[in-house]
């Protein structure tokens, strides 16, 4: 008995230690000076920050999470509150039309972002919206509002009817039971859609690389990616560029580590 | 005019989803419509002026080597990565179900790339898979062999781009089989116990059909994803080399911005989409068939 | 306090099916209406039609006199409480029975005199600031309860309120609401599938099956006179006896044949009986007007024992009569030692037997 414990111990952390792999490499590559070739696997002699210093200095990294914390920030509580609005009569008032309404939601969910490539970049700049927070934080919540809207109607879909119609013989208009009465009652889902929201639109690449084309303003995605771009010769500053990029997301991960996964099965679908 | 009360009495709550269907309508359905209409005309993306071409972008497209070949890459991402990710996402889950003290680390390591975006985690990978001082080939040379360049031979870029959006998501996977596997009675396994029959059979026969609804919802997330496939081959490859690697994503990316042939990226658009769509159908079919009690 | 009235109240879904076929009730003022039926019988909706959660599809309910089928719930004076208690979670007691006073806008001394009143009342006060999930069940339901006694309305509303409480709740808190019923004196409809309830609760019981109206009476007249089989069958426990027995006449009289066993009919019921002669009639005895005989008189029918319940006051036996299943309830001193698979003879008391026509099911023995 002990001894199968030991060997799937090992079998564990060696399959972790696969996964960590690219984190580690990139790592060593990070904290080793330019001139430094030994081999990526052995870890640097001294620990050496100027690459770190590098990134924040000339990649303007530091620049780019602050521009993409005010873009997630200001899209999740949009996401969260227009999800939540849309989700209560979808998920309370049956009836054919409302049906079709959810469908053509969670079709929206399936959509390639790349398929609406090009009509869409022509749009944003006919409304003057490519390089601007509202532009990108439009398309973002679009994107991730059918998510939340299913997440939201399936937790709604779980609530005691009786209770909202507890509500109507109380006084209240349909309007006041979902600000009263639901609202309230949706803290924990709202959790989750705000974690799950929040990463897929910090994390996100496709939408940003054509709305936000000015260096004015850029989200960490894309100050890593130009800076891999152009700095095929200082791998080391591209290293630590992506690893500064990475932090938040993996701290917030491991503090909230049981939301993100109970997270990822509830949007999996019921 | 008391029905007219009645009716807004009930009705007017709808307007709560006004806003999402605002949004919905500037940002997916009228960009898509109009992208309908430039899939028919030669536009080059920023020019005033454009002819109208009928079908001939569509007639061009499945003429096209480059597309035939992003849409077979498209397929073989989807479907490898799919495979991939089954197979390791149930055998970790399997695992990882025991108990055991590493239990815990190890499903938060693998966990952990699902996190972050998968182009920062292609340009991660690019440490890995360079041909001077590169990981592999550092790891490979040390078992005498000779340093490959790895991304230079598209049909090995390919699988490249597989396994690493494997290693990326399998987390994703393992987590929906781990909820699966907790989520089978406990009774079940008793009974067969008593039936006698072996951990083999107990997985054939009791683990992988309760499993069904769990692996029909990996399957659909990672086909899905998979079929998507953008940021990865963007950060490794860009499509190269030549247009080996492209995926469908990457092919009208690479139209749109280096040719310069808008209206020929947005009929491959449509084209991908309609091909996602079909696809999602068939999986939406299974998703309500998957329903079953224990 | 207000009396309601229902006439031609119709349910249909949308999908075609129709569910209250022409509901015709008076409720008086102040009166405890019990609708009681099996599960699909519309009792539910009928009452989520008065409360006006749902709308009727044909015909006109009134409340106290006037007609609220276009009336939005809360303008209709009533106050519901619900089987599963419905109340806020994420409110306190207090809150939760505050919150429709609060939405009529009531001065906050009123509100709290009435809060506390009612709190008092239930025995709840001491509940007062915690939520409704560090309650046990019967403390939710009392808080339901107050919910609606605060709102002091015209009609209270209970739609299976005691069906989530384990069996001892179950009979303290019917009691609490007979309490209630007593001290207010408002109007109640009460919504149950439990025929104890039903029987006990009720000043006066409606039976529904299948959307429609098969008597309303009072808890005793429904016992001792049910209008027809289905409401003999549903009420009463064990449930009635039903046997065929073949009209027949003998001597000038009209006599019953079962088997080889002849049936004695009462005189009140000759005439009646005689317009059946040569037809097949449903004979209706409940378990307590079964006996055991020793003899074997024409009107001793043959039983096997199947299973004997000894309930310590009463045993209930059940024995096979010519492949009918009956069931007879028998005091202690008449029953003693019969063994399972011993063949008794049991008599009728035809004098409190009831008798349905087989096509109509309407009793013809009232």
């Amino acid at each position: 008995m002990k001894k199968s414990n030991l060997i799937r111990n090992i079998v564990a952390v060696v399959i972790a230690a696969v996964h960590f792999i690219p984190f580690y490499i990139a790592i060593t590559v990070a904290l080793k000076p330019r001139t430094d070739f030994s081999s990526r696997w052995s870890l640097p002699s001294e620990v050496n920050l100027e690459n770190f210093a590098y990134a924040i200095n000339r990649a303007k990294i530091l620049d780019a999470m602050r521009d993409s914390a005010i873009i997630t920030v200001v899209s999740v509580l949009l996401v969260a509150l227009l999800g939540a609005m849309a989700a209560y009569p979808l998920a309370r008032m049956k009836n054919r039309f409302n049906a079709v309404i959810l469908k053509i939601v969670l079709g929206v969910m399936m959509i390639p972002p790349l398929s609406m490539l090009v009509p869409l970049v022509t749009l944003m700049s006919d409304i003057n919206g490519i390089s601007t927070y509202w532009g990108i934080i439009c398309v973002l919540v679009t994107f991730q509002l059918p998510l939340s809207i299913f997440m939201y109607s399936n937790f709604i879909e779980a609530i005691p009817r009786e209770l909202d119609e507890a509500a109507e013989i109380d006084g209240c208009s349909k309007f006041m039971i979902f600000y009263r009465i639901i609202l309230p009652l949706l803290k924990p889902v709202t959790a989750t859609v705000i974690i799950l929201t929040g990463v897929f639109i910090w994390n996100d690449y496709q939408f940003s690389l054509y709305i936000l084309q000015s260096p004015r303003l850029r989200v960490v995605t894309l100050a890593v990616s130009s800076f891999f771009g152009q700095s095929s010769s200082n791998l080391g500053a591209a290293a630590a560029c992506a690893l500064i990029a990475v932090v938040p997301v993996i701290v917030v991960y491991i503090a909230l580590q049981r939301y993100f996964v109970r997270g990822m099965i509830d949007s999996a679908g019921k | 005019m008391k029905n007219f009360d009645k009716f807004t009495r009930r009705h007017m709550v709808n307007l709560l989803y006004l806003p999402a269907l605002v949004m919905f309508g500037i940002f997916v359905f009228y960009p898509f419509l109009k992208g309908v209409r430039l899939s028919f005309t030669d536009w080059n993306g920023f020019s005033q002026n454009f002819n109208y071409v009928g079908l001939r972008n569509y007639t061009e497209l499945f003429q096209d080597a480059n597309v035939r070949k992003a849409f077979l890459n498209t397929l073989i991402y989807g479907f490898g990565s799919t495979l991939l990710q089954q197979c390791f996402g149930l055998g970790y889950a399997v695992l990882l179900n025991q108990s055991f003290a590493m239990r815990k680390f190890a499903r938060t390591v693998i966990y952990m790339p699902v996190m972050i975006a998968g182009v920062i985690m292609g340009y991660m990978t690019y440490f890995l898979l360079q041909y001077n001082n590169g990981a592999l080939n550092d790891l490979i040379g040390f078992f005498g062999m000779a340093p490959i360049d790895w991304l230079a031979d598209g049909n090995r870029a390919v699988l490249i781009i597989i396994a690493i959006n494997s290693l990326q998501f399998v987390g994703i996977s393992m987590v929906i089989y781990l909820a699966g596997l907790q989520n089978i009675p406990k009774s079940f396994y008793e009974a067969s116990d008593i039936d006698g029959a072996g951990k083999i059979n107990q997985f054939i026969h009791i683990t992988l059909p309760l499993l069904k609804p769990a692996i029909i919802t990996s399957l659909t997330i990672n086909l899905i994803g998979g079929l998507k496939l953008f940021d990865q081959i963007k950060a490794l490859t860009n499509g190269g080399p030549g247009y080996e690697s492209h995926s469908m994503s990457t092919l009208i990316d690479a139209t749109y911005f280096r040719s310069q042939q808008a209206g020929y990226s947005a009929a491959m658009g449509i084209v991908l989409f309609l091909f996602i769509l079909v696809i999602s159908l068939v999986m939406l079919r299974s998703f309500d068939k998957r329903r079953f009690e224990y | 306090m207000a009396s309601v009235r229902l006439r031609a109240v119709e349910k249909q879904y949308p999908n075609g099916f129709k569910a209250v076929h022409g509901i015709d009730l008076d409720i008086k003022e102040g009166e405890f209406m019990v609708l009681v039926g099996p599960s699909g019988c519309a009792k539910s909706t009928t009452l989520r039609m008065i409360a006006g959660l749902e709308d009727a599809t044909g015909g006109t309910i009134e409340i106290g006199d006037k007609v609220v089928n276009d009336m939005p719930a809360k303008d209709r004076g009533i106050a519901m409480v619900f089987q599963n208690y419905a109340l806020y979670p994420h409110m306190t007691v207090y809150e939760n029975m505050a919150f429709g006073l609060r939405m009529r806008k009531f001065p906050k001394e009123e509100v709290d005199a009435r809060v506390r009143d009612a709190a008092e009342k239930l025995e709840i006060t001491e509940l007062l600031n915690r939520k409704p999930k560090e309650m046990s069940g019967g403390q939710r339901q009392r808080v339901a309860l107050g919910r609606a006694m605060v709102r002091q309305p015209e009609v209270f509303l209970f739609d299976e309120p005691l069906s989530n409480l384990d069996a001892k709740l179950r009979v303290s808190m019917r009691v609490r609401i007979s309490q209630l019923h007593k001290q207010m004196g408002s109007t109640m409809i009460y919504v149950t599938h439990d025929q104890t309830e039903a029987m006990t609760m009720g000043d006066r019981i409606t039976v529904l099956k299948d959307g429609e109206i098969m008597q309303v009476d009072t808890p005793l007249n429904l016992y001792n006179r049910p209008a027809n089989k289905f409401v003999a069958g549903f009420i009463g426990s064990p449930m009635m006896n039903f046997l065929d027995v073949t009209v027949d006449s003998r001597d000038g009289l009209a006599i019953l044949r079962t088997g080889e066993s002849i049936l004695p009919v009462p005189e009140r019921l000759q005439e009646t009986v005689k317009k059946y002669a040569g037809q097949t009639l449903v004979l209706g005895v409940r378990p307590e007007h079964i006996k055991l005989t020793s003899g074997d008189g024409e009107d001793a029918l043959p039983g096997e024992i199947l299973v004997k319940e000894e309930m310590g006051n009463e045993v209930i036996v059940y024995f096979d009569y010519t492949g009918n299943r009956l069931t007879a309830r028998l005091s202690l001193d008449t029953e003693e030692g019969h063994k399972l698979n011993d063949t008794e003879y049991f008599t009728f008391d035809m004098s409190r037997c009831h008798l349905f026509d087989t096509q109509s099911e309407v009793n013809i023995a009232l």
